[in-house]
């Protein structure tokens, strides 16, 4: 078992009189790349900002260790943070803007011009020392702002949706780095995004949050195979998301059949049921005596495979396959047990 | 530009012709020109003369002094009004200080004269108190009183309008990296609001070193500054020549501060315009 380093209790905190995050408790283990993942606005920010010490909670503790930090200002905790816009300082060039955390310590020259260039090989920006912040891309940008971050060795490195400002192709690249950089550095990462792939890519655990209130935490793999609720299903991955109805455990009916599935009945009070099934799950083929029946409605290339929409009675599925289904073709759509997953309805 | 520009830019260019370019020719021409109309450097030569550069280093000297005071004063201020939260507050504050500047600046400096004269408010209040009596006007304190007084707005404003600019994210970022309140300010919020200082201190120096008003006013006969020598010239001498001479060095030596300024500022500019 891992020590856990950050910890949250009751964390509550509202602006004027609107709870934004609301009585959530979390640990966070040393060393580990932890990522809260939710829609905008769904009070991320906040969250770390109150990490961070720029924002004090209304109620609950942050613990550092086992040390309560409220009221510990911001300069004085041992975190650091990457901010979205990166606030590189403008008056200073790559070298000024690295060592500044150290020149606060009165660290001697040397030291400071052996880390520095230590830290900007560590982000792979050796030689840039001299550079004018502002001639930098903003990819560029973003390292010179993780290895300012980096240079008072801080415990925990907080980075708020670092890369959304990047393109495409630059946060594919720089999703790699983050994570060759936490795992070189061996230091604890909390991440904040709203994008599903990078949390899944990136992170060893993920808070899913929504409206102020933790939806689900786990590994990527847990979350995006095992989803709590019809929220996390659908934030979390592409889903069909259906009504269905349970009698008894193991057993599902919904669109007129009855499926054996692997979930217990989640709710004794009704047998209303919501179930999931992920569009990678489902295989298309012939139409069959336990299949679910349709017709291809439409056909679109997405690089790797095709996003089929299958129109059944009362509902489209959407599915994910390799094969190639032209449009108006009958086609009979067949998953196994345990590719559905049951929710409590509503 | 396209033709029709060209036509409408015709009143602004015919504007200026009148009232900036024909101006600054007469100038030169007087300066260099004798009372029979021939050139001559005569006016300068006798500009250059103790009695006149003692005038001229003190109107540099007590520009220097009101400027001192007013960015001292006035950086403060500024600072403390873009550090209120609400922007109704902020505004407020602002109109306060910038609110004297709405009156005329004649009558604002009478009425100090009332406030500091002999028979004027202080005096009359010390003399009910049975307090000695105080001699306020007519001196340089009451010269160095009369411009902070009136060009600290000058001040105050620019500083504020660069403060009000600076990302806050900076501030927070130099907190996050363990520089306490007054390191911040030093290190970071400070030097990025330069080119407001900058362009307060010209703001103040120019009319600091050139008012006739103030010093005629408030200085009384005995504190002559370059701006009243140059308003004695032409209108009371009648002497244009001079006149014309000591304002073409006047104006040389805010042209020099100027460019020395702006040198400033634009390394200044050049780091400014990044990241915005
Ligand atoms: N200083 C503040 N004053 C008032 N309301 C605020 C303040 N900061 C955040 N909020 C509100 O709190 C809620 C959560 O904000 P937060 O910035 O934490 O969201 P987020 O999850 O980071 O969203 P995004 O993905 O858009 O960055 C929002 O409704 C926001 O309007
Ligand atoms: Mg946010």
């Amino acid at each position: 078992m891992k020590k856990t380093i950050i910890e949250a209790r009751n964390l509550y905190k509202e602006f004027d009189k609107t709870a934004v995050v609301k009585h959530i408790n979390f640990t966070i283990a040393e060393n580990e790349f932890v990522t809260f993942l939710g829609p905008s606005g769904c009070g991320k920010t906040t969250i770390l900002r109150m990490i961070a010490g720029f924002e004090m909670p209304t109620s609950g503790e942050i613990f550092l260790y086992d040390k309560v930090i409220n009221d510990i200002p911001a300069y004085l905790r041992p975190l650091n943070t990457v901010f979205q816009n990166y606030a590189l300082f403008p008056h200073m060039n790559v070298f000024e803007n690295i060592a500044f955390p150290m020149r606060l310590k009165k660290q001697d020259k040397n030291s400071i011009g052996k880390k520095v260039a230590q830290l900007l090989d560590v982000v792979n920006l050796g030689g840039y020392e001299q550079r004018d912040v502002s001639s930098l891309s903003g990819g560029q940008q973003q390292r010179v702002a993780i290895a300012r971050a980096l240079a008072n060795d801080p415990k925990v490195l907080l980075l708020d949706e670092p890369l959304s400002a990047l393109d495409l192709k630059m946060r594919k690249e720089m999703q790699v780095e983050l994570k060759k950089i936490q795992q070189e550095i061996k230091k604890t990462f909390i991440y904040v995004t709203h994008d599903q792939e990078e949390a899944l890519t990136l992170s060893d655990k993920i808070i899913v949050l929504n409206h102020g209130q933790i939806q689900q935490s786990g590994t990527p793999t847990d979350i995006y195979n095992e989803p709590v609720n019809t929220f996390v299903a659908d934030f979390i991955g592409e889903s069909n998301i259906i009504d269905g109805s349970m009698t008894k455990d193991f057993e599902v009916e919904f669109l007129g059949k009855k499926f054996i599935c692997v979930d217990e009945k989640p709710d004794q009070q009704t047998n209303r049921v919501i179930v999931v099934i992920r569009p990678e799950d489902i295989e298309i083929g012939q139409r069959q005596e336990h299949t679910i029946n349709g017709v291809v409605t439409s056909i679109v290339f997405k690089g790797v495979h095709y996003e089929i929409m299958v129109q059944c009675n009362d509902y489209d599925f959407m599915v994910h396959t390799t094969d190639y289904h032209e449009i108006g073709k009958d086609v009979g759509l067949d998953f196994g047990p345990d590719d559905i997953h049951i929710m409590k309805a509503g | 530009m396209n033709k029709n520009m060209r036509v409408l830019g015709l009143p602004y260019v015919a504007w200026m012709l009148i009232f900036i370019c024909l101006p600054i020719v007469l100038l030169g021409v007087y300066s260099f020109t004798n009372n029979t109309g021939n050139f001559s450097l005569e006016n300068f030569k006798s500009f250059f003369t103790p009695i006149y550069i003692q005038i001229l280093l003190n109107s540099l000297y007590l520009a220097f002094i009101s400027t001192v005071i007013c960015f001292i004063l006035g950086y403060p201020v500024a600072y403390i009004i873009a550090k209120i939260p609400s922007e109704k507050t902020r505004n407020t504050f602002l109109l306060l200080f910038i609110l004297p500047m709405w009156m005329n600046f004649l009558l604002r400096t009478y009425s100090w004269m009332t406030l500091l004269g002999n028979n004027g408010l202080i005096n009359t209040l010390l003399q009910a108190l049975s307090l000695p009596q105080l001699n306020l006007l007519y001196n340089s304190g009451a010269v160095l009183l009369g411009m902070v007084y009136n060009f600290l707005p000058f001040m105050i404003y620019p500083i504020y309008s660069i403060l009000i600019k600076i990302d806050a994210n900076y501030a927070i970022a130099a907190g996050d990296l363990g520089a306490n309140p007054r390191q911040t300010f030093m290190k970071i919020t400070f030097p990025l609001s330069i080119p407001g200082v900058i362009t307060g201190i010209t703001m103040v120096f120019m009319p600091a070193v050139s008012t006739f008003v103030i010093p005629s006013l408030l200085g009384g006969g005995q504190n002559m500054l370059i701006g009243n020598l140059i308003e004695q010239q032409l209108m009371q001498a009648g002497n244009w020549h001079f006149g014309s001479a000591a304002s073409l060095i006047m104006m040389t030596i805010i042209l020099i501060a100027m460019q020395v300024m702006n040198r400033f500022d634009k390394t200044q500019q050049k780091n400014m315009e990044m990241l915005a």
